[in-house]
């Protein structure tokens, strides 16, 4: 398992360096001068040209990468040239926002969807069987900035039950979290729904039944580790967007996360900003590839790994 | 569970504006955005201020001044004042920030450079001497913020911003809140009224007017006219609505053929309907533009009215060789309210004279690649006063070698460059009321309104009322329970 894992890790470093170096073409390629978005209407040539300069901007590109290399390596990110503070401590401040507000949407999304898809395979095709297939394809479809809007509109304007904007305490949390779970819920409920009941049929679960054991505890000490894999995939993927992809979010409720970060950054040509958020973010989703290999060790004693 | 609405402690002011805050130094390259002005009211102090009402400068941490010669200026500063930090405010302070400005390279830099030296006779004395005549310093300096003596040029002073305003620096969250708390030791009497401002950062425009209806916040700042209806019906919620020094306009790049034809331009003129757009898509935020400058900036003169004529549009087009029109596009990036309404507005009424107009929103980095590059045909341009100095906007932008519009007139370069240097207001605005005229003719532009800022605020904040700029405070203002 460790070679495993050894190998692994260093199979990360390899994509976070590669995702690193096509960005780093990428942004720079892209039309657009840092300098002029820096300077905005008021740029003259003139100041561009300062501004290029003082920036590093006029240096080779091979030069520019070569000594961005070397500074990442010794854990120098460089500073954002439109923020002015240090690229990677501001994606480091940003995380804990972002870690809440996933932690948060994916515990929902869990909770939730093994609740109603237990519940829908639990009596299939019955009326509450129905109603909870109808509500998930709804939940599916429902666009997430119009969701958060109208739960703006009616749990802070409306009730006052609730804060409309911004990050603080518990509350502040359930709006934006909920936004974003909805179509997750809505996917994943189908999902555990016709897991389990591709399960409920197969003989393990008779076998649980006839040694008497309630339809509860054959569902949670048997049948629920054997439909886990597809799940645990999915939750993986959706905590691949959550760290980086919930902008729209983050835009509706003022949530001081990392997509809106990124998404500001790459509009203005913030290179290094962009660099370290890319960085990062690459740097979770591998991660999270690996737990959820590893995940699938821990559910699966068949799949093992040398 | 209930919410409450007093989200605040006792006098603490909570305001949203529509821009969000990138720094909090006054000299770096955002020393120009509406935000670090605002923001720097707050924070610093400038040597003197602009009075929009009486239309003279105000003493603000320079007492008296007086130009002995035209290249030379004297102020004697305020006593008293202490920085955040404690430390004294003095000469050497204004040194500071002068050279440091232009030391950073930021858009306000080319303001300053041709101040020649800065001395300092004494603590409370400084004396500015500039390469050729200036007449424009004082308006240049309403919009220098001071910062402490031996600052250097480097950004991280914004992380700990030090100035000798009503408020002081508390917290930065970026995207978040600005956390400012009173200053016990500020030299006005009276000032602040309150113990707390916090800026809040909430970049969706309909939360931005949830949370002042819901009570989170205290003001919203430069909400759209739909916004506005709904809240002047809220109870507990007051909207007023206050002049700017902005103007919106229709740019016309002169360097490219047709435009470069003077009856091409006077034709684009009577083609569009400058008072339908006003009224019927900015109703409330915007008057429509009586001048190349908003009526509160110096200097303001009221131009004759252009007629909408479609057929003398048509006629003009015809005389310069286009009978059937032409194609042509229009740019603009979002972040103004309503551009992609007016941009559609102008692309239909442009239609109705022959001219087939491509409406082309572009990405902000982009859209500044074009426009600075002058690779564009019409654009959208929003341009503010600023320093309430018409030199702020006529100069920097319609000159020759700025380059900007592609247009060049030799009578408007040499009045502006001559209002520049002049001290004698009266002469200037002489000049400037000529430079004017000619700008609203034959310039690279059709006017069309000057935006008014919107600002919403509940019924517990006392002593707000709309500002004379878009650049606006809250020191006088204190929040009720």
């Amino acid at each position: 398992m460790f070679g495993f894992l050894a190998r692994r890790l260093l199979a990360a470093l390899v994509v976070v360096w590669g995702a690193l170096t096509v960005i780093f073409v990428i942004v720079r390629v892209l039309p657009g001068d840092p300098a002029a978005v820096l300077l905005g209407t008021y740029a003259t040539p003139q100041l561009i040209a300062e501004q290029r300069q003082r920036l590093g901007l006029n240096q080779p590109r091979p030069l520019q990468y070569a000594l961005f290399m070397r500074q990442a390596v010794l854990g120098d990110w460089g500073r954002s040239y439109y923020e002015g503070s240090g690229a990677m401590s501001l994606v480091l401040g940003r995380f804990p926002a972002t870690a809440e507000l996933a932690l948060a949407s994916l515990a929902l999304t869990v909770g939730a969807s093994l609740g109603l898809g237990s519940l829908a395979a639990r009596w299939p095709r019955s009326g509450l069987d129905r109603a909870i297939e109808t509500v998930s394809l709804a939940a599916q479809a429902a666009p997430n900035f119009w969701l958060g809007l109208v739960g703006i509109l009616i749990f802070s304007r409306d009730l006052k039950w609730l804060p409309s904007f911004g990050r603080g305490g518990l509350w502040h949390l359930v709006l934006p979290s909920v936004t974003l779970s909805v179509q997750f819920i809505g996917l994943l409920t189908r999902l555990v729904r016709a897991g389990i009941v591709e399960m409920a049929g197969q003989d393990f679960a008779r076998t649980a039944r006839a040694k008497g054991l309630t339809e509860v505890r054959v569902l949670v000490r048997h049948i629920y580790r054997n439909m886990l894999i597809p799940v645990v995939t999915m939750i993986g993927l959706q905590l691949g967007t959550l760290v980086g992809g919930v902008v729209v979010t983050e835009t509706v409720f003022a949530w001081p996360g990392l997509g809106r970060l990124i998404v500001t950054a790459i509009e203005n040509r913030d290179y290094p900003l962009v660099q370290a958020a890319v960085v990062f973010t690459a740097m979770i989703f591998v991660l999270t590839n690996l737990a959820v290999d590893v995940a699938y060790a821990c559910l699966d004693p068949r799949i093992r790994y040398r | 569970m209930r919410l409450t609405t007093a989200a605040s402690a006792p006098s603490t002011v909570r305001v949203s504006y529509l821009q969000r805050i990138l720094s909090l130094d006054p000299h770096g390259s955002a020393g120009a955005e509406r935000m670090s002005w605002i923001i720097g009211r707050h924070l610093y102090n400038q040597l003197v201020s602009w009075d929009y009402s009486a239309k003279q400068f105000q003493p603000q941490l320079a007492l008296r001044w007086r130009t002995i010669d035209p290249t030379t200026w004297e102020f004697e500063l305020r006593r008293g004042v202490k920085f955040h930090d404690g430390q004294d405010f003095t000469s050497a302070a204004v040194r500071t920030s002068l050279e440091r400005v232009v030391a950073m390279k930021g858009p306000l830099a080319p303001l300053f450079a041709p101040v020649q030296s800065i001395d300092t006779p004494d603590p409370y004395r400084v004396v500015i001497k500039t390469r050729e005549p200036v007449g424009t310093l004082l308006s240049n300096l309403t919009i220098l913020a001071i910062v402490p003596a031996g600052t250097p040029a480097t950004p991280d002073f914004g992380d700990r911003p030090v100035g000798t305003g009503p408020f002081k620096f508390v917290e930065f969250v970026r995207d978040a809140r600005l956390v400012l708390d009173a200053n016990p030791s500020y030299w006005q009497q009276g000032i602040p009224r309150s113990q707390r401002v916090i800026f809040v950062d909430i970049p969706e425009v309909a939360a931005r007017a949830t949370a002042v209806e819901t009570g989170e916040i205290d003001i919203a700042v430069g909400l759209p006219p739909e916004q506005m209806k709904r809240l002047r019906t809220t109870p507990n919620v007051k909207v007023e609505v206050g002049p700017t020094t902005l103007t919106r306009a229709l740019w016309i790049n002169a360097e490219r053929a047709p435009f470069s034809d003077v009856r091409v331009r006077h034709a684009l003129q009577h083609a569009i309907n400058v008072n339908a757009i006003t009224s019927s898509l900015v109703a409330g935020i915007a008057t429509p533009s009586t001048s190349p400058i908003a009526s509160n900036v110096v200097c303001y003169a009221k131009m004759p009215p252009i007629s909408y004529d479609t057929a003398l549009a048509r006629k003009l087009l015809a005389e310069a060789g286009f009978p059937r029109g032409f194609e042509t596009s229009i740019k603009w990036t979002a972040g103004n309210p309503k551009e992609r309404e007016v941009s559609d507005a102008i692309v239909g009424q442009l239609a109705l004279v022959g001219i087939r107009v491509r409406n082309m929103q572009q990405p902000r980095a982009i859209w500044l690649d074009d426009l600075l590059k002058l690779n564009w045909d019409f654009e959208i341009s929003t341009t503010g006063g600023g320093t309430g100095d018409p030199d702020f906007t006529l100069r920097r932008l319609y000159h020759t070698r700025s380059k900007r519009t592609g247009w060049s007139n030799q009578e408007f370069d040499r009045l502006v460059d001559d209002a520049a240097a002049s001290v004698n207001l009266q002469q200037r605005c002489t000049m400037y009321k000529r430079a004017q005229e000619i700008l609203w003719d034959q310039g690279p532009a059709v006017f069309l309104f000057d935006p008014l800022e919107s600002y919403a605020f509940r019924t517990r904040v006392q002593g707000f009322k709309a500002p004379p700029s878009e650049i606006f405070g809250v020191a006088d203002v204190a929040v009720s329970p």
